[in-house]
């Protein structure tokens, strides 16, 4: 228990917002990346 | 109703007004009143398709979630939000390049140039899906309108919806695409900043984090758990799955590729994703946080659904309470307008204009649009003050009846050459099809499946299998191949 909560609704917690911001992110810095190459 | 509340109101309804009367000059014609002209930046399209997307269910609706089943209710957060990242990562340049080759104005005329379509198959299909569902989902939002007046002010409900139909079918008509965008981007600025402040107020209010999560476990340890009360058995699973597939529809509603096709450019949607995504994720914590906080703090309420106006009533001045009541507005608001233009376009562009008069200027066609948009919101009002109750599921399912509808056909089109006008018809059909269907007789029979999931399945195993039985397109592999070549990999 942390916080209070189980590890499990911290990991959910983690995926919730994680999983997409992090696909985002990555899409993000390649695009940026690509710009500034060209 | 006190004098800071209605300041609120009089200056929120001004400044609608007058960005409908700002953009007025935008939507003389048919690409300027549907699509803004393509000219919309980064931030307005970021913020205009989350406040599209959401509505007032994520205020009264996934608060009163969050309020109800607690932790399980992230399970939302995790589709929307994965949802939202794919749709801009994936979907996002690739039909804005498909859309800007083919001098596209809505999905139909997408989905006509990338099938050779002389029959107007696909403007019809849509006009019929487009129009029962943006006029079952208008009705909705107009009643969580007229509920959010008497909820938070006494005020009665029928005066509320005539109020706030008035001020977004004004602006919308006026101004069309531009004035709907710009209000979103106003609109959605509210409600990121009053699910910013709210979780924050109402955990305070609770005596903070550890002693919130220490009265639900008291309350009832389920609201703590992931699969809630359900645990790991079937219906818990497949409630997590169905809270995940409210998610899907980011990845191609109507109302949202409209958004990707009126940016202003490609690189205008690499920055605009990643506004969405963190936009999403602040709209979707604050709601489920904040139903979790109000129910530490006011525990008991006979309808969830009234967490945010008995937190904003309870909690904080008077003059907050206005501006959460606009908050909510908003959320309704910036989704209606979108609904009733894309209704408008589907019958004033993709069927008067395409079809029975391709001879009027397209000055004339952007007028005939904004009376369509009159009829159409004025048809959702009418619906609306019939029916007394605001339903949430009916949102819900029209939501899923036009991801389902379009989606499915969309990623195909946009991913596979080998999909063909037989496959991508039928695929909407059956998509459509199916959500409702399983909604009359296999809903209550499937753990309360969302019929988001069999429409999504039933779109795409149908796309997929009629195109391998009916011949392949001419030049669609190297058309598609092309247009991959100029968008790039979304990650090298």
């Amino acid at each position: 228990m942390i916080g209070g909560l189980s590890v499990e609704a911290w990991l959910l917690l983690a995926a919730a917002i994680g999983i997409g911001l992090g696909i985002e992110l990555l899409f993000f810095r390649a695009q940026k990346n690509r710009t500034d190459d060209e | 109703m006190t004098v800071p509340i209605l300041v609120v109101l009089v200056a929120y309804g001004l400044v609608l007004l007058g960005i409908g009367l700002w953009s007025r000059g935008a939507s003389r014609d048919v690409a300027g009143y549907y699509v803004a002209s393509k000219q919309l930046p980064s931030w307005v399209i970021a913020f205009s398709s989350n406040a599209t997307g959401e509505s007032a269910w994520l205020l009264l609706g996934l608060t009163g979630m969050g309020y109800a089943v607690g932790i399980h209710a992230l399970w939302v957060v995790l589709g929307e939000v994965l949802g939202v990242a794919l749709g801009w990562v994936f979907v996002a340049s690739r039909f804005k390049e498909y859309t800007d080759r083919y001098d596209s104005v809505t999905v139909p005329d997408f989905l006509e140039a990338r099938f050779g379509d002389v029959k107007n198959v696909f403007r019809w299909v849509s006009l019929v899906i487009i129009f029962s569902m943006v006029t079952a989902y208008t009705a909705a939002q107009f009643n969580a309108l007229g509920t959010a007046f008497d909820s938070f002010l006494g005020l009665e409900r029928v005066t509320g919806i005539l109020l706030a139909a008035v001020i977004v079918l004004f602006y919308t008509t006026v101004g069309g695409l531009k004035a709907v965008a710009y209000s979103d981007l106003l609109q959605g600025g509210l409600m990121f900043l009053g699910l910013l402040i709210l979780p924050f107020v109402g955990l305070a209010a609770a005596g903070g984090w550890q002693e919130t999560m220490t009265v639900l476990r008291a309350d009832d340890p389920a609201l703590l758990a992931p699969m809630g009360s359900f645990g790991l058995a079937l219906p818990g699973i497949i409630s997590a799955i169905s809270f995940v597939g409210v998610g899907l529809a980011f990845l191609g509603a109507p109302q949202l590729l409209v958004r990707f096709m009126s940016a202003r450019s490609r690189r205008d949607i690499v920055d605009g994703g990643l506004v969405a995504v963190i936009c999403v994720i602040v709209f979707d914590l604050g709601a489920v946080f904040s139903g979790m906080a109000g129910r530490a703090v006011f525990p008991g309420l006979a309808n969830a659904e009234t967490i945010l106006p008995t937190m904003t009533a309870q909690l904080f001045p008077a003059v907050f309470t206005g501006i959460f009541l606009v908050v909510v507005l908003a959320a309704s608001m910036s989704t209606v307008d979108s609904l009733v233009i894309l209704a408008s376009s589907s019958i004033a562009h993709d069927i008067v204009q395409k079809i029975y008069r391709p001879r009027l200027t397209t000055e004339q066609i952007s007028t005939i649009g904004k009376m369509t948009t009159v009829v159409i919101g004025t048809l959702g009002v009418g619906f609306a003050l019939g029916e007394v109750r605001v339903i949430f599921w009916f949102i819900l399912f029209a939501w899923a009846g036009l991801a389902s509808a379009f989606t499915p056909v969309v990623l195909c089109a946009l991913f596979w050459h080998r999909t063909t006008k037989a496959g991508a018809v039928a695929g909407m059909i059956a998509g459509f099809v199916t959500a409702m269907v399983w909604v009359v007789w296999f809903k209550a029979i499937t753990h309360d499946l969302y019929e988001m999931i069999p429409g999504f399945l039933a779109g795409f195993a149908t796309t997929i299998v009629v195109s391998l039985l009916t011949d392949p397109p001419e030049g669609a592999r190297e058309e598609l191949e092309d247009v991959a070549r100029t968008v790039g990999r979304p990650f090298g």
